[in-house]
């Protein structure tokens, strides 16, 4: 089955991230017939289109920026693809990139949602948001969301949801999974026991 | 007894009041009313669906969140102290998906609840996301999403069953 959408609601980031190591080609369609064709195998673009074949790499990302900015839909049809013998972008350069300070906003996560550090991963960041993830570190070791990390700080929560936002790009922080993270070993255990208990009546 | 809670969220259309009325052994409380925003059907859940089930040792209620990001403080109080959350997502609308993940990400950041995604209309759109996709687009493994069809019992029993299990 297809992937699509429209990209008033996707990035372009996830689009690619949920394609993935799939190969096929993805069409990103302007609402004035523009159609963008990205042909996608082993995690890198192979060929890209504009009406005419895209060969510079600059111009390239260019155009991803553009088309994702833009009112555009976008598909991807799996299916095989020419492989050359090298990628002349790969999707990680677009999906990892250096956290700068363009954010999309349809990435924004709620003000209220709680960020955990990841303190094994070591990753450098732009002075601002080092600065940032300083200031705020001790409340992300255990959890915090934009709207406390603002308040805290004296900052703006939009501000402060940028940046984690930026972190979480990184994988510097990452939405808290309360039932693990927050449950000890005796709550989990008392838990599953329960869930194990009701789980039957719903095998029969 | 005490009451157990399972919480059933997800956006607008995702069958989130059929999937509580399919399994529920009592009648379902809806606060449904008239929309008045454009959002593809008449009726919607203003504040809450209510469903229960006996397990004998147990009830467990079953509670049904509104999908519209403007009764969003619902989302807290009817996750507070749950067991469990099924997030239905309709795999024909994937510009649902990204307030799903909004809700979902705030509700499990929140609350310590286990969950799992239902995707579905998967019966009915031969033109949806499949359940690999939309696992990566949530960032999960694919075990965490299962197809779901909410107006079937024994659909919604074993989605359920699948999130009880990973407790």
């Amino acid at each position: 089955m297809a992937i699509y959408g429209s990209l008033n609601e996707f990035s372009l980031r996830d689009i690619l991230t949920v394609i993935g190591g799939k190969s096929g080609v993805l069409t990103l369609d302007q609402q004035d017939g523009q159609i963008l064709r990205l042909h996608i195998a082993e995690s890198g673009v192979t060929r890209m289109s504009l009406e005419r074949p895209v060969q510079a790499r600059s111009e390239a990302i260019m155009l991803l920026r553009i088309f994702n900015q833009e009112r555009s839909t976008f598909r991807f049809e799996a299916g095989d693809v020419d492989v050359p013998r090298q990628s002349f972008l790969r999707l990680s350069e677009v999906i990892e990139s250096r956290p700068d300070t363009t954010i999309d906003e349809r990435d924004l996560p709620h003000p209220k949602t709680l960020f955990l550090l990841i303190k094994a991963r070591q990753v450098a960041l732009p002075p601002d948001l080092d600065e940032f993830l300083g200031a705020a570190e001790s409340m992300l070791a255990t959890g915090a969301s934009a709207e406390r990390i603002a308040r805290e700080l004296g900052i703006a929560v939009n501000q402060a949801r940028h940046h984690l936002q930026r972190l979480r790009q990184v994988k510097k922080v990452w939405p808290m999974q309360a039932h693990v993270d927050q449950l000890d070993h005796h709550q989990r255990q008392q838990r599953r026991s329960l869930g194990q208990r009701i789980a039957s009546f719903f095998a029969r | 007894m005490t009451p157990l809670k399972l919480v059933v969220s997800g956006p607008v259309g995702a069958g989130k009041t059929t999937f509580i009325r399919s399994i529920s052994q009592t009648e379902v409380v809806s606060t449904e009313e008239v929309s008045s925003e454009e959002i593809g059907k008449t009726h919607t859940t203003v504040a809450l669906d209510f469903g229960q089930i006996d397990l004998g040792e147990h009830l467990l209620h079953i509670f049904g969140t509104p999908g519209q990001t403007r009764f969003d403080y619902m989302w807290d109080i009817l996750s507070e102290g749950a067991l469990g959350l099924i997030m239905l997502v309709p795999c024909d609308a994937p510009d649902e998906f990204p307030q799903a993940r909004r809700i979902l990400e705030y509700v499990v950041s929140r609350h310590p609840v286990e969950f799992i995604i239902g995707l579905t209309r998967t019966d009915l759109s031969a033109n949806g996301w499949d359940v690999s996709d939309v696992a990566a687009y949530f960032g999960l493994p694919e075990h965490q999403v299962l197809a779901v069809d909410p107006q079937d019992a024994a659909s919604a029993r074993r989605a359920i069953h699948h999130l009880l299990q990973r407790i």
